[in-house]
């Protein structure tokens, strides 16, 4: 029969590759793989790359800002295939192994961060590969790279912590009105109070890191503005992460 | 059942009530202690509470109301690496093989290296699955998955095992392998909770049960005490001699329930008084046994009882 050594005993605390939400992470990004939907987001990108570079040669700034854009989408249908696939009923054997359900959502934000890189180091070559840009220096690509990845992660993770079960659809509700409201900061349809404005421009805030990321990619610059964007970009990942494993341990786990 | 320390005993409700959205109560003031070292086979008709039940000790939904408190954790979840559960269906990755997914739980219930593949590669045996190990999951049959299911479950050789359905839907020969299993795991000393449909299985495997019904506990108690708590005693006349003259004879109708041949049976209560009787009329005795029944009467009286109780509770103005 088994040994007899109890699982606290034999848990491992040797770092992070180990951890729960790690091995979680590469459950879901191999199931995802075997599932074909990870060759549907490669497959997503030859279409951007299609639409995007051809019939015509581009600059590397064209290249960092319809990447942003064309990854960004990519970075809220992708996670949400993939939590969609790895919440079903056979979730419930995974979250009784678990101490916390905040590991689990941690995991499936990993995976759909991490997979991410790929898809832009993919594009990124197909690009250079093909070669559709007329100006393929290392800077800018360099620095485009810096500043669109980690916008994409936050796109993603964003995308997971407002899946359902971490999020409930009042939750979304709220986002999307917050979607609204800030679209409506930037460009009012209709004519209003002058402090109402200023009110709504409220709503801009939590961009300013994702801006700052953006311009980074966009000028190739790297200043103390950008830095503190990319701080700013990997602090909202954690706090994200953090409200949604919050939401998660919170929530009604009724699972079909 | 007796309320037991909280410490001695492996779940313990008190008042346990679980209401879900829309206001359907599914479990209503629930009291129930689960020993350790206890089979605990809980039955109940769908819709009864069972599936809630198994989910709230899981943690997967929160009470409403009561205290739970499973292998000393007032937070279920702190108490995950100590059990084993397996769920109603075999639902699995099936795009993994066997192993690889066995691999995949060990390594988030914190085993690795050599001790994963041990662990992994002794629960295949112990489930007889090792020789399809490297197949994928979508080939299994439905008795692999559940047995599969089971070694999930094993991995991390948990105090406390939650089978919820464990011999469901599957062949003749599939519910035999999981029923030895479980009896292998209660031999050893294991706290099982079983949730089953089959009376028989669990009157086999479980030394406790509890019936549940409308969300609320309407029996509870060992298995031997269920099946042998009937009013009623068989005596059996030796020679051939025909019962029914016998009553006939002594005027002991009343107190009998049945007669067959030279089987006699009748009220408990009266034992003394027919035995008396026989005695004084010379009628050789040649057994006398209190009548047992199967959980499946058990259960069957019970739920219709309780069925006939609340319907008539609910006529009186």
């Amino acid at each position: 029969m088994l040994e007899t050594t109890h699982a606290p005993d034999t848990r491992a605390k040797t770092g992070l590759w180990r951890s729960p939400s790690m091995t979680v992470a590469r459950l879901t990004l191999a199931s995802y793989l075997r599932s074909g939907w990870m060759w549907g987001e490669f497959v997503m990108v030859l279409a951007f790359l299609a639409i995007l570079f051809f019939p015509y040669l581009e600059s590397t700034t064209y290249f960092n800002g319809t990447v942003t854009f064309s990854l960004g989408a990519l970075a809220i249908l992708g996670p949400v295939v993939m939590v969609r696939q790895a919440t079903s009923a056979r979730t419930y054997l995974l979250l009784a192994r678990l101490t916390s359900r905040a590991a689990y959502s941690r995991g499936l934000m990993i995976a759909a961060a991490l997979l991410r890189v790929p898809l832009y180091a993919f594009f990124l070559a197909l690009v250079l590969l093909l070669h559709r840009l007329t100006d393929p220096t290392p800077g800018p690509l360099f620095w485009g790279a810096v500043g669109i990845i980690p916008n994409t992660i936050l796109v993603a993770v964003l995308t997971v912590a407002l899946c359902s079960p971490m999020a409930t659809r009042l939750k979304r509700i709220y986002f999307l009105t917050w979607v609204a409201l800030l679209l409506f900061s930037f460009k009012p349809i209709i004519t209003i109070p002058t402090w109402l404005e200023s009110l709504l421009s409220v709503t801009q805030i939590p961009l300013w890191p994702i801006i700052a990321c953006y311009t980074l990619s966009a000028t190739g610059t790297f200043d103390l503005f950008s830095a503190l964007g990319l701080v700013l970009v990997a602090c909202l990942c954690v706090l994200i992460a953090l409200v949604a494993g919050y939401w998660l341990e919170k929530r009604e786990l009724l699972l079909y | 059942m007796a309320k037991a320390n909280e410490s001695e005993a492996v779940v313990a409700c008190t008042n346990l009530t679980k209401t879900y959205e829309g206001g359907m109560v599914a479990l209503r003031d629930l009291t129930l202690n689960i020993e350790r070292g206890m089979s605990f086979g809980l039955l109940g008709e769908n819709g009864a509470g069972k599936s809630t039940l198994v989910r709230l000790l899981m943690g997967f939904i929160l009470p409403t109301k009561g205290e739970l408190v499973v292998l000393g954790e007032r937070k279920v979840s702190r108490a995950h690496p100590r059990i084993g559960y397996l769920h109603e269906r075999p639902y699995v990755e099936l795009r993994f093989t066997g192993r690889k997914y066995l691999e995949y739980m060990a390594q988030i219930s914190g085993l690795w290296g050599s001790l994963n593949s041990r662990r992994v590669s002794k629960t295949l045996e112990l489930v007889e699955l090792s020789a399809a190990s490297e197949e994928k999951l979508a080939a299994y049959s439905k008795g692999m998955l559940q047995r599969l299911c089971i070694a999930q479950a094993l991995l991390t050789d948990p105090e406390f095992l939650i089978l919820d359905e464990p011999t469901s839907g599957l062949d003749p020969y599939s519910q035999w392998k999981v029923r030895q299993i479980i009896a292998e795991l209660r031999g050893r000393g294991k706290t099982l909770l079983i949730c089953s449909h089959y009376l028989a299985e669990v009157e086999t495997l479980c030394d406790t049960v509890g019936i549940l019904q409308r969300g609320q506990l309407i029996r509870s108690g060992t298995v031997k005490e269920l099946i042998h708590t009937q009013d009623a005693v068989e005596i059996i006349l030796r020679d051939e001699q025909e019962a029914g003259e016998l009553v006939k004879r002594l005027h002991i109708g009343e107190s009998v329930l049945e007669t067959e041949r030279n089987l006699l049976k009748i009220r408990a209560s009266a034992q003394q008084e027919i035995l008396a009787a026989l005695v004084r009329a010379e009628v050789a005795i040649q057994r006398l046994n209190p009548v047992s029944r199967t959980l499946e009467e058990v259960y069957i009286q019970t739920t219709r009882a309780e069925t006939n109780r609340k319907a008539e509770a609910s006529t009186i103005p």
